[in-house]
């Protein structure tokens, strides 16, 4: 199963994980379930349907944007991550 | 008239370099080069104090070194250039910084700025630069950065850091996706920790300033080939190590900054506005926001560093003698000071920007 | 959005205004002069047909006692700089705003004059005590005709008939009343009358203007030097009146629009118009007293009172963060604070911290302040 990757702002919405199994054959889908194994995640990365703006996810280190934003496939072995702005300094 | 003796021993300005001129990659050139640039960093915190020590060693002819805010014993634990006798003066950290620096390179000029980076002045305080560095603690100054930078068509080397982690990038205009290409919009106060409710590493800092401080070393030796042009990211608690392409975002991203040059911070569009409340010890903070803020997940991160009380119209938050009201459009009244500056550094370092 | 801020200034403006400005600003936008082109002679009577406006309205003397100015503030110092001399004794009260209590306490600072501030109660200043205030060195009597923070009308026939007993200037702010409070400058002996074009005279912001009697001539400096569209040879500001307080181009946009605000407001009438204010701050008062925490400020006297009004507001909350949260929340413009005002604020206890000010217009509604109470109630009952 694919692997999406928990950055540390969102660990306590995840059970203080730092990386979740979620099911799916693209990004939508697995973070779909990821918000059906976690529902307080969901919110925080998406806004209705959209993916929050300032929320970037990357398959195997590329930005989905640059792929096929939610219908970017994902294969069986793929990580997907999380990547929250980094503010501080 | 004899002449002074000293002048038969004077040094050839490399020598102090050396080692680093022996670096092949770098070279007599690139370090000439070095010696004649000059650099205008944003910010003189953790990042910045590592920057600005690594920059004026190893020779960057022109320092402009900008900071709004005072020292303060919490800092030293990560700001380098600082030390005790600091605080107890009260200096400024953009003069500490420089009087630190000009004792251990004065062979270049460094030049203190203190004040706060904002659209009135940005132009002025970088447009001479062949480098605007980030050493903030904010989206709100990146953004003014990055609008900037694009404007002036200037390289920029973003970095952030929180807890155990960092990112950096580099932005050249043109050749690779800007700030607002990657991160379209900053995450909205209160949703992203800061150094303040979440903590930071001094060693995390170190290391993405010493990334940011080499791309700095090779755009201003001219190096641009051996650039990293992915956006870079590091926890070292875990010891990940991960580097994001992103160069696709530059053809794929639809970008109003530096496709359509639409400068929204620049022009004072977009950005907190800052007013002093007639005839208190106050400042409002007034802020744009797409989204209405998360009073809960916000009173939660605050919790440990003071009390915190909200409702649906407002959360009240007080720490350090300051006392924070914020409404759900991420304005702000800041009890407890005058000054604006210190105002705009409460806000960041709490609310989150 | 529900807007209660029209005494800081009014919005909307009557829809002939908004059509003036936009017509004049494309048809007519020269620099006034009285030999000019005929564009210039356009705009100089637009100049002039406001003044005759004004003096209409005000019943002053005649149009050329009328200098337009950028704002009240802008006419206040002109006339308090333009009368007062080293030594001279000048009495205010507590209620005024800022644009007299500045001036008039930086000449106090600087050594140059004497001054007394006659103390309000309940809102209101007592005519015996302005007038046990007077001294035989008094040059200029100074104060407000409504208090911008409370709303409460002053008894200005009786103080300017002591104050011309007395011999002293009788300088009135209308910064509040003007066009909502009938002036009459022929039946009361009022020497200089300052008035903001942009409140309840329904102009532009920039509009302001100062109505200087008979009494000044021989008092008065010209506060601003400069071209007076007129009479260039002269060394010195031409003695001729209006120009004389006018030096420097005017803002005659502004103006113009002004012209049809005064036409709007002479046709309601300001009684008509002060009315129907009052009548909606009856709704807040009546509120005020059954709801939990809030107290009006200052005596609620209808009769005596215009379209603003301020509340102590319920501890616990401050008015600051109350008018953060009717903005963000219901969208509702309110001013919290001092008003610019903080003399009266220390009368009442209401210092630092301020008073939430409310100050509808001819264009609100009842139902607005009905949303604005309900939001208050809720906002309240919210607060733990």
């Amino acid at each position: 199963m694919p692997v999406v990757r928990i950055p540390t702002p969102l660990r306590p919405q995840a059970g203080g994980l730092d990386k979740i199994e979620a099911a799916g054959s693209t990004v939508g889908e697995v973070l779909a379930d990821l918000g059906r194994q976690h529902p307080a995640i969901r919110e925080r990365l998406f806004d209705g349907a959209e993916i929050r703006r300032f929320v970037n996810v990357y398959v195997n280190n590329e930005d989905v944007r640059f792929l096929d934003d939610l219908d970017t496939p994902v294969g069986e072995k793929d990580e997907v991550a999380i990547i929250p702005a980094v503010a501080g300094g | 008239m004899a002449a002074p003796a000293s002048n038969a021993a004077a040094p050839d300005p490399l020598d102090r370099y050396s080692r680093q001129v022996r670096f092949p990659a770098l070279g007599e050139d690139g370090q000439r080069a070095l010696m004649n640039s000059r650099v205008t960093l944003c910010g003189c915190g953790a990042l910045g104090t590592v920057l600005a020590n690594h920059l004026a060693r190893a020779g960057v002819g022109h320092l402009r070194i900008i900071d709004r805010d005072f020292i303060e014993t919490h800092n030293l634990q990560r700001q380098i250039l600082f030390d005790e006798q600091d605080v107890a003066d009260n200096l400024p950290k953009a003069e500490a910084a420089a009087r630190k620096l000009r004792k251990i390179n004065s062979a270049i000029e460094i030049e203190a700025v203190v004040t706060d980076l904002d659209h009135s002045n940005a132009i002025d305080l970088m447009g001479d630069a062949d480098l605007i560095l980030d050493g903030t603690d904010n989206f709100e100054t990146r953004y003014l950065i990055n609008d900037a930078a694009v404007k002036l068509n200037k390289p920029w080397i973003y970095g952030g850091v929180i807890g155990s982690e960092g990112q950096t990038m580099t932005i050249v205009p043109g050749e690779t996706p800007c700030l607002r290409c990657v991160i379209e919009t900053a995450p909205p106060p209160g949703m992203t920790p800061t150094c303040e409710t979440a903590g930071v590493l001094g060693p995390a800092v170190a290391v993405i300033a010493s990334f940011e401080a080499v791309e700095a070393i090779k755009l201003l030796a001219g190096k641009k080939e051996a650039l990293n042009r992915n956006l870079v990211m590091v926890d070292l608690w875990d010891w990940t190590f991960r580097q994001l392409k992103i160069s696709g975002l530059l053809v794929k991203v639809d970008c109003p900054c530096c496709k359509h040059r639409k400068f929204d911070w620049l022009e004072g569009e977009a950005g907190s506005h800052t007013t002093t409340l007639c005839g208190r010890n106050a400042v409002q903070i007034a802020s744009r926001r797409p989204e209405p803020l998360k009073f809960p997940d916000m009173a939660e991160r605050l919790r440990p560093l003071g009390d915190v009380r909200h409702n649906a119209f407002m959360l009240r938050f007080a720490t350090e003698g300051y006392e924070f009201t914020v409404f759900p459009d991420g304005r702000a009244i800041i009890k407890g000071t005058n000054d604006v500056a210190k105002a705009k550094t409460l806000y960041s370092q709490f609310v989150g920007a | 959005m529900i807007y209660l801020d029209n005494a800081a200034t009014s919005y909307p403006k009557p829809e002939p205004v908004y059509q003036e400005l936009d017509r004049f600003a494309r048809a007519a936008l020269a620099n006034p002069g009285r030999a000019g082109h005929r564009m210039a002679m356009t705009a100089e009577k637009t100049l002039d047909d406001v003044r005759h406006a004004l003096n209409q309205f005000f019943h002053g003397e005649s149009p050329e006692r009328w200098a337009f100015t950028l704002n009240c503030t802008d006419a206040l110092n002109m006339a308090i700089k333009g009368v007062v001399n080293e030594g001279d004794h000048v009495v205010v009260t507590d209620l005024e705003h800022n644009s007299i209590s500045r001036p008039t306490r930086a000449l106090e600072k600087a050594g140059r004059i004497a001054l007394t501030r006659v103390a309000s109660r309940d809102g209101y200043v007592a005519a015996e005590d302005v007038a046990a205030a007077i001294t035989p060195r008094t040059k200029l009597v100074a104060m407000t005709h409504a208090s911008n923070t409370l709303g409460t009308v002053q008894p200005i026939e009786e103080i300017a008939s002591a104050v011309r007993a007395a011999g002293a200037l009788f300088l009135l702010d209308g910064a509040q009343s003007a066009g909502v409070v009938p002036i009459d400058l022929k039946a009361t002996p009022i020497d200089f009358l300052a008035v903001p074009g942009h409140k309840g005279l329904y102009g532009p912001t920039g509009t302001g203007a100062l109505y200087a009697g008979a009494r000044t001539d021989a008092a008065i400096r010209a506060w601003r030097e400069g071209g007076t569209g007129g009479d260039s040879s002269s060394e010195l500001q031409p003695n001729l009146r209006p120009y004389f307080l006018e030096g420097g181009t005017p803002n005659v946009l502004g103006v113009a629009g002004l012209g049809k605000g005064i036409a709007w407001v002479a046709e309601r009438g300001p009684d008509a118009l002060r009315e129907h204010e009052v009548e909606l701050l009856q709704q807040v008062v009546d509120w005020a007293e059954r709801a939990e925490g809030w107290r009006v400020a200052g005596l609620w006297d209808p009769a005596r009172h215009v379209g603003a009004l301020s509340l102590f507001t319920p501890e616990g909350i401050s008015p600051q963060e109350l008018a953060g949260i009717l903005d963000v929340s219901f969208d509702i413009a309110v001013r919290p604070g001092l008003h610019c005002a903080p003399y009266i604020h220390r009368n009442l206890g209401s210092f630092p911290d301020g008073l939430l000010r409310l100050s509808p217009s001819p264009f609100t509604t009842a139902d607005e302040i009905a949303a604005f109470l309900d939001a208050l109630t809720e906002i309240t009952a919210g607060v733990a």
